[in-house]
């Protein structure tokens, strides 16, 4: 092994995954896609291992490696020719909730499959009981949108013109999913090309051995930040509020073992799954436990299959964090996944209290809304999301109104929004008084207020954190809670965690994300930072 | 007659002088000073207020106060219930890139504190209507808490449609504290997208009053030592603008500095016959890159400086932490990398005589391409048994040769380098083959030729100086402004008047501002174009205007850019007009003809394809116009040292730039 090749070889395959990210944010129509980066690309070798995977959103880590195997378990790997673009997003064959639509192609050389290149991107919509497909209430898959079990979209470079016109019909923005699916096929392209090259400049067998010690190389440095965690078996547990049908607490449990260099995150202790749409499938889970490692170990080092070798994880069938068919699971990604991560970090605080964080706010708070625009008399749709408190840290505060762990969108600039729908936004600021006190304090959460100018519009929430406060670490007090409710006439009209809800001309709908956990004891805070609290106007409550 | 340029570097004040007649270029060396304008003075002490034609000052002033926390201190006005927009941002982690696995991370702070940003009842909808008015008494009762400022930011909702509670105020206030500086949104950049609009306009207000303080000091030094010439300031847009704007106008003075480097590489594009460029300017710490298409520069308007979005138009730069100074070192996974730790000048590479970090530098020297005696033409004396042993001690941990671990250090690096050009080229739609490496700053000329190659680049533009690339275009550029207007309006709405309107009053704004710098109307150039999108799209792209054809030109440039387009209705955003004041252009002075083996200076061995070779060495000031030089050789002048492979080849052109044909790549 050649260390100066091995550095070369790895800027090189980062370079191809990030170039296709370029390409696919580029040649996209949607909005989700060019200005939230709701999407990820990687490379994995002909034995369905990540190579290398761009930076894109921590959801997506990790898990294509489940679409890659379906996609060779369903056809065999003698028939995937030249040109195929195998398309799926069925949570039950490779997928994790249904708006993630993935791209799979071989990367064909001399006749042979060497590698396979895929991406996955959020597609805004995908049919079922509501638009953005994202209902808080459906308690089956099948009402959460269209299925796509593995498919050819392409035929040896050929578009299957069916299978393209089943998915368009299905959707109720069939231009933009046409759009998007072209730039997911333009993206797997670019990939094949610039591996090609690879090979060409190396040659194939260079090119292999030194994907092999790429792997080696990201183990080799994984397996030394795990052997500085002291050995032994930690425990945590935290909850879900509801599933939006039944109303109780969902536990989600994990027993993490570090012996050496190796981990093990076991969920065995976790609840069933659930009937409503908070089932994280296996692949989310893992996404969520590889979050974790890379986090507590070096984001630095190389995301590919070797990164991940020395964690094993169990988690049981028929659980919320491996569901069995038909539970609905559109909420897994965005909620539970937060959880998986609060539970990860909660039990690892006791054996390397410096590497994590308090509790973030620990949900995605998604809002939509939707109706008739009184100007143009057409149908309007509209999905957002709301960062929180992040939590505080061993030696420093946590940050104020930020998207959190798995997620990182954007938002929709005000100016956007009101020209494009029949609402005034009357208040977007950071909530006072919600980050979690300690000797560092967690960040505070954001307060939204939304006033309807037209007559009727229908609004959801699919959040938590309303019920159960995230949690401080180290005598850290916990953030405070999120909350929302409808202003009518002065009245109060109050929205649980995930409901949905009619409202009227003049009602103002008021969104508050839920605050972090503080780390540490109040007491022990300094003067310098209380001072600036207060000057802040962020924390006046002093215990 | 001269014209003057003036750098402030950290250690170093900088003047360049260019004699119009002779064409020669002189650069004096000063030691900066903590008063920055003293060693300016001090710098032009001996060049008379007659000589003087043009005095063009670059300043990194502003950036220094944005990166190192030492603007003013700053209040802001806001809609009520949106004070905290300048915090929340785009509620994404990473300024500007993403940074999803650290738990580490800081947000920039805020740049005015959030008990100093302050709301008033108003609001202005997104079709310019008041639908509250102004609580003027509340602005007025506000001014007792200004009283501690040095500048305020006006920013509310929708004020580039309607910007008359914004007057109004700035009205207010200014009566009241008439000497507070006051910033308003809708003047600033009158941009929709409140972020990003607040953002920059804070930014303009918090290094509005230091440069102002700045530039009226060395205003007053400069008469009082007789030079009564009027001060020039270089842009981030590549252009330059007259002091008396720069000081209303602060923010577009931000990462000028990386910007001349483009406009010098530009300059020798052109002397040498060459349009389309990558420039490569690699110094001690980091190396720039930029693109330029048809000897025109690729602008973005998505620039950040120290985290803050600065929604000014910038020369699109990608920089990249691999300099000469780069630190070589293993990482606990066993893998060689090189930055973007530096040694800076102090200590400084091993070699330097005062540290032992392996660097760049230090790789250079252990191969052979450096003199292993002195740098600067024998001024600095340099220690080559230190860099080997610096090298050879990253050797030992991967086992490998002190010259292996050298070619090892150097092959990084320079892969660091090729993947931030692939950056500004393939990832943006262009091939990289078919544009010319303009290499300068101290080490450009040393690594060119290598990435050159590996990247299919076929030549490469060594201009005459490469250690003042930078100055010369200060020396160079033309006077510029942008002006910008956002209209949301869909393009098959409007009538070409309402269009016209609009263009005709960013147009006039833009001649006055040139008028008022001194420009006569027979060297005024305007450009129009504008930001369009598909509705429904949240990203425009800017079109150049043309009377008629401006949907046909939208749906190809959308094509080109996005790779494909449709009939869907399209959108007017952003209207947009530079301004191009045209100052005359430099010549350089020729050079002489003259024998090549005037210039040859002796041998020594240096590596190439895997072994030493006995390589001749020539000294850049003895070439002449129409040498030629075949690679293997190594040709060193006072600040930089370029390195010619074997199987490439180096013409000289009259001016004494070099001119590198680059061979295919050999074979290891």
């Amino acid at each position: 092994m050649d260390p100066i090749t091995l550095e070369v070889m790895k800027n090189s395959l980062i370079g191809i995954s990030e170039e296709m990210g370029v390409t696919l944010k580029r040649a996209s129509y949607s909005p989700n896609i060019k200005e939230r980066n709701d999407f990820s690309c990687a490379i994995f070798d002909i034995d369905c291992r990540m190579v290398s995977q761009a930076e894109h959103l921590p959801v997506h880590l990790g898990s294509m490696i489940f679409s890659v195997k379906q996609a060779l378990e369903d056809f065999g790997i003698d028939n995937i020719e030249e040109g195929d673009q195998i398309i799926l997003n069925d949570p039950y064959k490779g997928g994790t909730h249904l708006p993630d639509i993935t791209l799979i192609s071989p990367i064909y050389y001399k006749g042979n499959i060497v590698a396979f290149s895929a991406n996955r991107a959020h597609h805004a919509d995908v049919g079922g009981i509501s638009p953005g497909s994202m209902s808080g209430n459906a308690t089956e898959i099948i009402q959460e949108g269209l299925r796509i079990p593995p498919v050819k979209l392409y035929e040896r470079g050929t578009p299957n013109d069916g299978i393209l016109k089943l998915i368009l019909a299905n959707t109720r923005t069939p231009k933009e999913r046409a759009g998007d699916l072209r730039a997911q096929v333009a993206a797997n392209l670019i990939a094949g090309r610039r591996f090609i090259e690879l090979i060409n400049k190396y040659g194939l067998d260079t090119v292999i051995e030194y994907i092999e010690e790429l792997m080696n190389y990201s183990e080799r440095r994984t397996r030394l930040e795990i052997e500085e965690i002291p050995d032994g078996q930690y425990e945590f547990s935290d909850y879900m509020e509801g599933d939006g049908i039944e109303d109780r607490v969902f536990k989600i449990h994990v027993n993490v073992t570090v012996k050496g260099k190796d981990m093990k995150f076991d969920f065995s202790e976790t609840d069933k799954q659930a009937k409503g749409p908070i089932n994280a499938v296996l692949p989310v889970t893992i996404s969520a436990a590889y979050y974790v490692l890379r986090c507590i170990t070096d984001p630095t080092i190389p995301p590919n299959s070797g990164h991940y070798r020395p964690l094993k994880i169990n988690a049981p069938k028929g659980t919320l964090v491996n569901p069995d068919f038909p539970a609905p699971v559109a909420g897994g990604n965005v909620e539970t996944s937060q959880r998986i991560v609060d539970v990860l970090l909660g039990a690892l605080a006791k054996a390397v209290p410096e590497r994590v964080i308090a509790a973030c706010n620990g949900s995605m708070t998604n809002i939509a809304m939707g109706g008739i625009h009184p100007e143009t008399n057409e149908g309007f749709a509209y999905y957002e999301t709301l960062g929180g408190g992040f939590g505080a840290r061993y030696n420093k505060d946590g940050i104020d109104g930020i998207h959190c762990h798995m997620t990182n969108t954007q938002n929709t600039p005000i100016e956007a929004l009101e020209e494009k729908f029949p609402i005034r936004i009357e208040r977007y600021a950071l909530r006072e008084n919600t980050g979690g006190l300690g000797k560092y304090r967690g960040g505070c959460g954001i307060e939204r207020r939304i006033k309807l100018l037209a007559n009727e519009m229908k609004v959801s929430i699919l959040a938590e954190r309303h019920v159960l406060s995230p949690y401080g670490l180290k005598g850290g007090m916990e953030g405070t809670c999120g909350e929302s409710y409808i202003l009518r006439k002065g009245k109060k009209i109050k929205l649980r965690s995930k409901d949905a809800k009619t409202m009227k001309k003049g009602d103002t709908w008021v969104i508050g994300s839920p605050g972090a956990g503080g780390y540490g004891d109040p007491k022990e805070r300094n003067r310098e930072l209380i001072t600036k609290d207060l000057k802040s106007g962020l924390l006046i409550k002093i215990c | 007659m001269y014209r003057v340029g003036v750098d402030i570097g950290g250690s170093f004040t900088d003047i360049f002088i260019f004699d119009e007649e002779t064409g020669e270029i002189f650069v004096k060396k000063t030691p900066s000073t903590k008063m920055p304008e003293e060693a300016v003075i001090k710098g032009l002490k001996g060049i008379g207020d007659k000589e003087i034609k043009f005095f063009i000052h670059g300043t990194t002033i502003g950036t220094n106060a944005v990166l190192e926390h030492k603007g003013a201190k700053i209040g802001m006005v806001t809609t009520s219930g949106f004070k905290d927009i300048i915090e929340i941002g785009r509620q994404s982690r990473g300024w500007p890139k993403p940074e999803v696995y650290n738990f580490t991370i800081e947000r920039p702070e805020p740049l005015a504190e959030r008990h100093l940003r302050f709301e008033v009842s108003e609001r202005v909808n997104y079709k310019g209507e008041v639908i509250k008015k102004l609580k003027e008494e509340e602005v007025k009762n506000l001014t007792e808490d200004f009283k501690e400022l040095e500048s305020l930011a006006i920013c509310y909702l929708f004020s580039y449609i309607n910007p008359i509670h914004e007057k109004k105020t700035k009205e207010i206030i200014s009566k009241r504290l008439p000497d507070l500086l006051v910033s308003t949104s809708s003047e600033v950049l009158p941009e929709y997208r409140e972020y990003e609009r607040f953002s920059t306009t804070l930014l303009n207000a918090y290094i509005q009053p230091v440069i102002a303080k700045y530039l009226k000091n060395l205003k007053l030094k400069m008469e009082n030592n007789g030079i009564h010439k009027k001060i020039y300031i270089m842009q981030s847009n590549g252009g330059i603008m007259t002091e008396g704007v720069a000081r209303e106008k602060s923010v577009f003075t931000l990462l000028s500095g990386p910007a001349a480097g483009v406009i010098g590489a530009n300059f020798f594009g052109k002397l040498t016959g060459y349009g389309n460029l990558i420039s490569f300017d690699m110094g001690g710490t980091s190396t720039d890159v930029s693109l330029i298409e048809k000897n025109r520069p690729r602008l973005t308007s998505e620039g950040y400086v120290g985290g803050y979005p600065a929604r000014i138009p910038m020369i699109e730069i990608n920089t990249v932490g691999a300099g000469g100074g780069s630190i070589a070192w293993v990482d606990r996974g066993g893998a060689l990398r090189v930055g973007p730790e530096s040694a800076g000048a102090d200590p400084g590479p091993a070699c330097y005589g005062k540290g032992s970090y392996p660097t760049v530098t230090d790789a250079n020297l252990v191969l052979g391409y450096l003199n292993p005696e002195y740098l600067l033409s024998g001024k600095m004396k340099i220690y080559k048994d230190r860099a080997e042993r610096a090298v050879s001690e990253i050797g030992k941990r991967l086992n490998m040769d002190v010259v292996k671990a050298a070619y090892g250090i150097l092959e990084v690096a320079n892969s660091n380098i090729i993947r931030a050009i692939k950056v500004i080229s393939t990832e943006k739609g262009y091939d990289p083959r078919a544009f010319s490496l303009v290499c300068f700053g101290g080490a450009g000329p040393l690594h060119a030729g290598k990435i050159a190659k590996e990247m299919g680049i076929p030549t490469v533009i060594i201009p005459i100086y490469p250690g003042i690339t930078s100055a010369i275009g200060l020396l160079v550029a033309d006077m510029r402004h942008d002006f910008s207007l956002t209209r949301i309006e869909r393009l098959d709405y409007v009538d070409i008047e309402f269009m016209e309107s609009i263009w005709e009053g960013l147009e006039r704004e833009a001649i006055k501002t040139l008028k008022e710098e001194g420009v006569s109307e027979e060297d005024i150039l305007l450009n129009r174009s504008i930001d369009m999108r598909y509705q429904g799209q949240s990203f425009e792209i800017n079109v150049k205007a043309s009377k008629d054809g401006l949907e046909e030109d939208f749906k190809e440039e959308h094509e080109k850019v996005y790779g494909y387009s449709s009939n869907d209705p399209i959108e007017m955003v952003n209207f947009r007009v530079s301004a191009i004041g045209k100052i005359k252009e430099i010549r350089i002075r020729e050079i002489g003809e003259g024998d090549i083996e005037d210039a040859l200076a002796g041998k020594r061995v240096a590596f190439f394809e895997g072994s030493f070779f006995e390589t001749p060495v020539y000294r850049r000031e003895k070439l002449s116009r129409g040498n030629i030089i075949t690679g293997p050789a190594i040709i060193e002048q006072y600040d930089s040292t370029t390195v010619l492979n074997p199987g490439d080849k180096i013409r000289v052109d009259k001016y004494g730039n070099m001119i590198m044909e680059v061979g295919r790549k050999w074979i290891q």
